[in-house]
């Protein structure tokens, strides 16, 4: 399909998002339009590479997570060690298999799957032109 | 790319006809596939990350994606190593230029049977800046 970008340039290159999503295709294809769209795009393929990239200086301003992955940590894991140690990330959770964030899980926003490209990219600018967190959680909306 | 669904049922369509060589970088390490990934894009290459070879065969296996170099480990866990992406692309998709990275000597052998370019590799001297480890791999001839 051609590719329609999204104009808004004041955005472009403002945020780094960190894709951790463990079905590869995806993964590639999500990275792949995130980057055109002008955001800093760190991936994993599991939670766990996705601690290991947020204990190092990479820089990232959101962590876009799936929910259920392999290995001893899921999405929701993720999302309680991030407000952990890095409480200042903006966290978008998204699910095929829920409606919403599951409930106690701090993030910021949910989006379900299949998700358009548009909604996706729209969602993060949101986040990225806010200045602070504002942590949802499922039983507050 | 307003229409583009992802997350359900779906086959990635990223790629349009490639102006420049995509490489599919394969490394379960995921600080090292970072920095080889992040060098491998400054130098203007489109690059997929997988992070296992059976990732790895998944996207070779996805006609859209256009992989033109593979850049793999030898070693990795999973059902699939390098030695066995590599004899798989040799069996199907004959364009595809395959370089394999490891430290063994008990490599060499093996690569040459698969007509590979065997790129010794050397441990990273820094795992959170992301440029020095890539800067080791040798470029092949």
């Amino acid at each position: 399909l051609p590719r329609q970008s999204i104009p808004n340039p004041e955005h472009r290159t403002a945020a780094t998002v960190l894709v951790v999503e463990d079905e590869a295709l995806l993964r590639v294809s999500l990275v792949d339009i995130l980057r055109d769209e002008g955001f800093g795009v760190v991936e994993a393929a599991s939670a766990h590479e996705a601690i290991t990239i947020l204990q190092t200086t990479t820089p990232v301003d959101i962590v876009m997570t799936d929910v259920r992955m392999p290995g001893t940590i899921d999405g929701v894991g993720l999302a309680r060690f991030i407000r952990a140690h890095r409480p200042t990330l903006k966290i978008i959770m998204t699910s095929g298999n829920l409606v919403a964030s599951p409930a106690g899980c701090p993030v910021d926003r949910f989006i379900r799957k299949p998700y358009g490209a548009t909604d996706v990219v729209r969602l993060i600018r949101s986040l990225s032109a806010h200045g602070e967190t504002q942590v949802r959680r499922c039983d507050e909306r | 790319m307003g229409k583009r669904k992802f997350g359900g049922a779906m086959s990635a369509d990223v790629s349009a006809v490639p102006s420049r060589e995509t490489v599919l970088v394969v490394e379960n390490e995921v600080l090292t596939r970072h920095a080889i990934s992040d060098y491998l894009r400054g130098c203007g290459h489109k690059v997929i990350e997988a992070s296992t070879g059976d990732e790895a065969l998944t996207v070779l296996q996805e006609p859209t994606l256009g992989v033109d170099v593979l850049l793999s480990a030898m070693q990795m866990p999973g059902s699939m190593d390098g030695f066995a992406l590599a004899r798989w692309i040799r069996a199907n998709r004959l364009k595809v230029r395959i370089f394999l990275s490891g430290s063994h000597s008990s490599g060499v052998d093996a690569a040459a049977e698969l007509h590979t370019v065997l790129v010794e590799r050397h441990r990273p001297a820094s795992r959170d800046t992301g440029k020095r480890p890539a800067r080791r791999y040798r470029r092949p001839r």
